[in-house]
């Protein structure tokens, strides 16, 4: 008898797994998420959106309208920039006593931010232009000064990318209000806890910078001096917030963040840049970064 | 599929000619019946019916033919079926000709395969039985193969893959699901010498179905408001709003287990059975899980019978395609057991049972008792008396409502406990039968019938006490036999209600000219209908001829509107009036 029992036995096991039931524990899942102006009047918008999956990095170039090394440095990332297939995304940031407007003259643009100052004494910067890239060490220092932009940019470069960031600006020009949503996608198993900044830069804007480079352009006062990635605001604080509910991301999940932001109406709208960066909270080394302008028409 | 269809049949038929030439399938037999119903309609201003209501379709016939070959261990047959049109009350997508029915079977020592289109059932139906009612429109038919094995002595297993008839929709990928199942059943008074002489028969059994379907994409949004306001204080609303989808399940599986037991007169079956998560049209697409329980309990010697049945149903409508809902219902995996008497008197059927399959409690009684023949009470030939009382109820339901859906859709739907009953009646019947025969030419059934029908739920599966009829209903059912031949059959029933259509009378008078002819002239009156023009005459007149297997029938009258029910499966029958002919004949 025991021998009928047997195969029987694992018969019904193997038939139980075959006549399979699918268990859902989750039975609606978010797949979207979109915010409107209640007023209908309102909710005309332009759209534009960017997916970053390969290795980009940030540099946060602390300068200032009255730096006289600034300038030239500041248009060498730039043109760096564009020669990496802008896989380098710049953030030139004002602060410090260079930064400082004057009470008269050429200089009285206040193009310091709050985030700005709280980066420039957090990370203590004592000169300009300094940099962080990445907000990685590079020779032992957090610090990167010129000279050392392009090997520390290149020395990121060559990391593999650990996460993708998707980014999506709708632009409500009635409103001057930008919504941003944005999902991150860790590609492999990272560990610690990470946190998304949203800032705003602009582009174009004309103001009075010193300089003491005439190859670059005027000296000592370049009048029309052009400010490219001009940091506007943190859009959602200077150090942003965790990108899932305690920080940790799971491989393949995709963790979604919208912020909405209105513009000062001061600004143009269209040479304005969503910068979004993924930054692990321990060790401040930015992973993923990701640079979206705003459509308004 | 139809042309395919016919091709199938068409060869088929041709196997025994082919075999018989080969000489190798010598001594076939082949078996078969048909039956053909035709109706030709008339406008009736009574009744409301027009040409315009008839949609023009002034016949309607539904026939089949079955036809099957036996040779030694094989067997293959077909049915050949045509709706030209459908008859009134038959889903219209029925209208065609075709061979939705096929098979090819041989049996090898213990094994028996089927190929093709079969019926089977696993337990008591609780998670699969395929079925096939001709009067309801009903068939389910496994489209696959089916196998039984016998491994062992008192062993006995099933498997089957297949699809299920829609129709004569041919089957697409997407367009239903699959289904497979297996079944076990262990007869221990065979497997164990030991217990063979025993008068206690045991039986355990167990089934697993499980079904794999496309499924479609449900999603929903959500809108909240919500305002923000910038540093200088400008403030602007906003909606947000948020898109779900739903997660619906693409293998729903389900499991039953079930024993008999019977010593003697006594006999006690139970089964009980789960579904896993199976959002569904029919459940409004909730994730809870399926549950049923039927046990039955019977008793029975020389002049007394005694049945007891009860049922626990909770979400266990189990289909193959979750968007199929409605009537006629279609693509049921599994059947739940009806628990009300079926009776034979029409106005006892006005108001039928049907079986809710999302949570029903049922209970059912019976006791069959013959005064013995030449007491003072049974008279000379014994009296027969059945009692029936059957109850269905609902069951406990504590509703959950989803923030998403706003509906219990995308939830367990609500809270439950095993066997708990609810406060609303579905159904109740409470019938008495007295059966006698006075002496060799009269005989005489006079019976009382006691239902409660909540009309809301059964008809409309709406679930309130707004619509609850209830009805009493006597018959007296006279049969006069002038001699060998000829006898008269009167048939007296009243129907009194104060709710729905009122109360009713009929009367049949039946003439057989035993064993070739029958006549009879029926009237159905409506006379307590609250609207004086529904106070309708339902007459019918008809004649019957039997000749050998033969029979034909032919009826000129009125049909009600109602529901025809079989074991709780039900399909509405529209007014109507006409001329109907029947036919059937087997060989």
């Amino acid at each position: 008898m025991k021998k009928i029992f047997y195969p029987i036995f694992l018969l019904l096991l193997s038939l139980l797994a075959w006549t399979a039931c699918d268990k859902i524990d989750e039975p609606l899942t978010l797949i979207g998420e979109e915010d409107f102006p209640e007023n209908i009047d309102d909710t005309l918008f332009y759209v534009d959106s960017t997916l970053v999956s390969r290795k980009q990095v940030l540099l946060e170039d602390f300068t200032g309208h009255k730096c006289v090394n600034c300038p030239e440095w500041g248009i060498f990332a730039h043109e760096l920039a564009a020669e990496l297939d802008h896989k380098l995304i710049i953030i030139s940031i004002h602060a410090g006593y260079y930064a400082t407007p004057d009470a008269s003259g050429d200089y009285t643009a206040d193009l310091r931010t709050d985030a700005g100052t709280q980066l420039y004494e957090d990370f203590q910067i004592f000169a300009n232009p300094t940099g962080l890239i990445n907000r990685d060490e590079y020779n032992g220092s957090i610090l990167v000064y010129p000279d050392y932009w392009e090997e520390a940019i290149n020395t990121q470069l060559e990391k593999d990318p650990v996460a993708t960031l998707s980014v999506k600006n709708k632009y409500f020009p009635n409103l001057n209000t930008v919504v941003i949503d944005l999902n991150a996608v860790a590609l492999s198993d990272i560990e610690g806890k990470y946190k998304v900044a949203v800032y705003l830069t602009e582009d174009h804007v004309i103001s009075p910078q010193k300089n003491n480079n005439p190859e670059v352009g005027p000296t000592p006062d370049w009048l029309d001096f052009e400010h490219m990635g001009l940091l506007r605001g943190a859009i959602n604080t200077t150090y942003g917030a965790y990108i899932s509910e305690n920080g940790e991301m799971v491989t393949g999940e995709i963790y979604s963040r919208e912020y909405i932001y209105k513009l000062n109406d001061d600004w143009v709208a269209a040479n304005c840049n969503v910068i979004v960066y993924l930054y692990n909270e321990d060790t401040w080394e930015v992973v993923q970064v990701a640079e979206l302008g705003i459509k308004t028409e | 599929m139809k042309k395919r269809s016919v091709k199938l049949f068409l060869l088929l038929m041709m196997l025994p000619a082919m075999s018989f030439a080969q000489g190798v399938l010598s001594g076939g037999k082949v078996t078969g019946n048909v039956q053909v119903d035709a109706q030709y309609y008339s406008n009736d201003d009574k009744l409301g019916i027009t040409d315009s209501t008839l949609n023009y379709k002034k016949f309607g016939m539904n026939g089949f033919a079955n036809l099957i070959y036996t040779n030694g261990n094989f067997s293959a047959g077909a049915r050949f079926e045509g709706f030209l049109n459908p008859m009134l009350g038959f889903d219209p997508r029925y209208e065609g000709v075709g061979v939705p029915y096929w098979f090819a079977k041989y049996k090898v020592g213990t094994l028996e395969m089927t190929a093709g289109h079969f019926y089977e059932q696993f337990g008591s139906g609780l998670i699969l039985r395929s079925w096939e009612e001709w009067t309801l429109g009903y068939d389910n038919n496994i489209y696959g193969f089916d196998a039984h094995f016998s491994p062992y002595k008192g062993v006995m297993l099933k498997g089957l893959v297949g699809v299920q008839r829609y129709f004569w929709e041919p089957y697409e990928s997407g367009s239903r699901g699959i289904v497979k199942g297996f079944d076990a059943d262990f007869y221990f008074n065979d497997m164990f010498g030991g217990m063979a002489d025993s008068k206690t028969m045991i039986t355990l059994g167990g089934s697993f179905v499980s079904k794999y379907e496309k499924v479609p994409s449900y999603t929903f949004t959500t809108d909240s408001a919500y305002y923000t306001v910038n540093e200088v204080g400008d403030t602007i609303n906003w909606i947000n709003q948020k898109t779900y989808e739903m997660n619906l399940p693409h293998n729903v599986g389900s499991w039953a287990a079930r024993a008999n037991l019977s010593n003697g007169g006594f006999s006690f079956y139970v089964e009980y059975a789960e579904k896993g998560n199976d959002p569904n049209a029919t459940n409004s697409y909730i994730f809870k899980k399926g549950q049923a329980l039927y046990s039955t309990l019977s008793y029975s010697r020389k002049g007394l019978g005694l049945f007891f049945a009860t049922k626990w149903i909770d979400n266990m409508s189990y289909k193959s395609k979750l968007t199929e809902a409605g009537n006629p219902p279609m693509l049921d995996i599994n059947y739940l057991p009806a628990i009300s008497k079926e009776h034979p008197y029409s106005l006892a059927t006005m108001y039928p049972y049907a079986t809710k399959r999302n949570g029903e409690f049922g209970v059912q009684g019976q006791i069959v008792y013959t005064i013995p023949k030449k007491s003072k009470l049974g008279g000379k030939y014994g009296t027969n008396i059945t009692v029936n009382y059957s109850l269905a109820k609902s069951i406990e339901k504590d509703t959950i409502t989803s923030a998403i859906t706003k509906s219990m859709t995308g939830t367990d739907g609500y809270k439950t406990s095993f066997f708990s009953i609810g406060d609303l009646t579905f159904f109740q019947d409470i019938n008495v039968m007295v059966e006698r025969k006075f002496n060799k030419k009269v005989k005489a059934k006079v019976a009382y019938y006691n239902q409660t029908y909540n009309k809301n739920v059964i008809e409309d599966d709406i679930f309130n006490d707004d619509e609850m009829v209830d009805a009493n209903i006597g018959v007296i059912d006279f049969t006069y036999k002038f001699n060998r031949r000829n006898s008269l059959r009167t048939e007296l029933q009243g129907l009194w209600t104060p709710e729905d259509k009122g109360d009713w009378f009929a009367i049949t008078l039946e003439y057989n000219i035993s064993p070739k002819w029958f006549f009879s002239v029926m009237d159905e009156y409506n006379y307590g209908n609250p609207a004086e023009k529904m106070k309708i005459h339902y007459y019918n007149v008809s004649f019957g001829f039997t000749q050998n297997t033969t029979r034909i029938s032919l009826r000129y009258g009125r049909q009600r509107e109602g529901l025809l029910c079989v074991g709780g499966v039900c399909r509405y029958v529209p007014a109507s009036t006409g001329l109907t002919l029947t036919l059937t004949s087997s060989f």
